[in-house]
């Protein structure tokens, strides 16, 4: 595992330790911890089959973990008094029964929850579904499903949502409207724990990231770290690569050449390239710094390209 | 517990299998009604007379079956579990309840078409006629087992988690295990919630049960199962 964690947000709003959830012999989630900070959207990244799921099912209070613990608010999951103002949470699929509508199914939460009618209203219209409210779930399309389990999570405007894969089947738009709403809360003190197979797309999203690979962690710290760390590298192409390349070195570079010929730099970032190449009067015809991506690192981490 | 109530009562009226169950319950009184009284030739008995008022509570136990069971298939469970602000166990109490409500609303929909179908037809029937007493009985005896056996459905659904698997079961119940029993003893049959439903609601007669006592069975196996049902709920993971 590796962790660039000195941890980042206010209090835990959500902490997991060593938690292991087994189904017969098959182990979904193996000694997991780690830790939600209060204000912050983090990322649950992790292959499919990597036990994101379960994670989150245990995190919520929905599935019993076999060995470890998972808090929120620092109460145990397990004894958890469910409260929509405090835990709004979205797993696939939407629990919306396909015969009812999906005002039906958001008036029988609400009232469920305690909440007054008119949430039903205003979840409705944030989320977008105002028109096809009326009519029944089994006739939706993935994406208002979707929409309709975000509504439900919403409720309560609560502290803290949990949401798996909350933008699958979201058009571009809906994408872009979740991002925002995701980022307002964290800005207005909630907390967003989020799981996701669109990495590009939840990178623009999360602060922190935390990935796992068959049920274990393999990192958890800020988003910036893990770009950080996937080795970044500045590309330069001049007509003098070769001295180029001695005076990297000699600063404690190391070089190397890309398929198009250009004089690829590791282990200084582009201003420092770019003052060596000044201070002995080189001409740069580019320069450019590659940074990587959250794909790159995720598949460093787990070796999913491989697989 | 009232605004857990709400909501599952929200939830049992915004499908329409309820609508389903609620036509299917009233066209097997009104089939009863005819079988009975009509095309079974001479009823001169008062336990014939009030075989014909009698309408199918058992069906209501496949309704709840469906119904609660269909919580876990579509899911509906776990969101419901998640806002409820009570633990698990208290929020199937709550389904439970609002399931026994709406099986008294069915059960009294069905008995009334029974009654009021039936008693003008059996005027014509020789030998004692029904008392309001006697009627008034039936009626009551209807509606208990309506009642518990939409909350024995209710609560075999949250064990079973499964519609086709609970159905599976109930026809396994009704068509073997029941035919084996009779050909045992048929007292034994009584002590059934399906035996004990029928006396109850006396589309059964001549038996070695009074409907006092097949009302007490039933309620014993109702009790039973939602109990379990409740405590079971609290411990298994939910989908």
């Amino acid at each position: 595992m590796t962790s660039s964690r000195a941890f980042v947000g206010g209090p835990a709003a959500i902490r997991v330790e060593g938690l292991t959830k087994r189904y017969g012999r098959r182990t979904a989630v193996d000694d997991l911890s780690f830790t939600v900070g209060s204000g912050r959207v983090t990322g649950f990244f992790g292959p499919n089959g990597a036990g994101k799921t379960t994670a989150l099912k245990a995190v919520v209070g929905l599935a019993r973990p076999t060995a470890g613990r998972a808090f929120v608010r620092g109460t145990p999951a397990t004894k958890l008094r469910s409260d929509a103002r405090l835990l709004g949470v979205y797993i696939e699929p939407c629990g919306a029964h396909p015969g009812r509508t999906g005002r039906a199914h958001l008036r029988s939460l609400a009232a469920l929850a305690g909440l007054p009618r008119r949430r039903v209203g205003e979840v409705l219209e944030l989320v977008g579904l105002e028109e096809a409210a009326q009519g029944r779930v089994g006739k939706y399309s993935m994406g208002m499903r979707q929409r309709l389990g975000l509504a439900a999570a919403l409720l309560g405007d609560p502290e803290i949502l949990v949401l798996d894969e909350p933008v699958n089947g979201l058009d571009p738009q809906g994408i872009r409207w979740l991002r925002t709403l995701l980022r307002d809360r964290a800005a207005n003190g909630g907390t967003v724990l989020l799981s996701s197979h669109m990495l590009g797309e939840a990178a623009q999203t999360v602060d922190d990231v935390i990935m796992i690979d068959r049920g274990r962690m393999v990192h958890e710290g800020t988003i910036r770290d893990l770009e950080r760390s996937g080795a970044s590298t500045v590309v330069v192409r001049t007509a003098e690569a070769e001295r180029l390349s001695a005076l990297v070195v000699a600063a404690g570079g190391r070089t190397g050449r890309d398929d198009g010929g250009g004089l690829l730099v590791e282990g200084l970032d582009v201003t420092e390239v770019a003052r060596l190449a000044h201070r002995d009067g080189l001409l740069l015809e580019e320069i450019v710094q590659r940074t990587a991506s959250l794909e790159d690192a995720f598949f460093g981490l787990t070796g999913g390209a491989d697989r | 517990m009232s605004h857990l109530l709400r909501g599952e009562l929200i939830k049992t009226m915004t499908t329409r299998t309820v609508l389903g169950f609620a036509v299917g319950g009233v066209a097997f009184a009104v089939l009863n009604v005819l079988a009975v009284a009509v095309w079974s030739g001479t009823l001169d008995e008062v336990p014939e007379k009030e075989e014909a008022l009698s309408a199918l509570p058992i069906l209501l136990l496949l309704w709840g079956l469906v119904g609660t069971a269909g919580e876990y298939r579509h899911r509906t469970a776990a969101p419901a579990a998640l806002v409820g602000r009570r633990h698990r166990g208290v929020v199937l109490s709550a389904r439970i309840t609002a399931y026994a409500l709406m099986g008294l609303l069915l059960g009294t929909l069905t008995t009334m078409v029974s009654v009021g179908l039936a008693l003008p037809l059996l005027r014509d029937q020789p030998g004692p006629d029904l008392t309001s007493g006697d009627v008034g009985a039936v009626v009551a005896g209807n509606l208990v087992a309506f009642v518990l056996s939409a909350i024995l459905g209710a609560a075999l659904g949250a064990l079973l988690r499964s519609p086709v698997l609970g159905v599976v079961v109930l026809l396994i119940v009704n068509f073997a295990v029941i035919p084996l029993l009779s050909g045992v003893s048929e007292s034994m049959v009584n002590l059934t919630p399906f035996g004990a439903a029928g006396v109850l609601s006396r589309m059964t007669h001549h038996t070695t049960l009074s409907v006092v006592e097949a009302g007490w069975v039933l309620a014993a196996w109702t009790a039973a199962v939602a109990l379990v049902a409740v405590v079971v709920e609290r411990r298994r993971d939910l989908a």
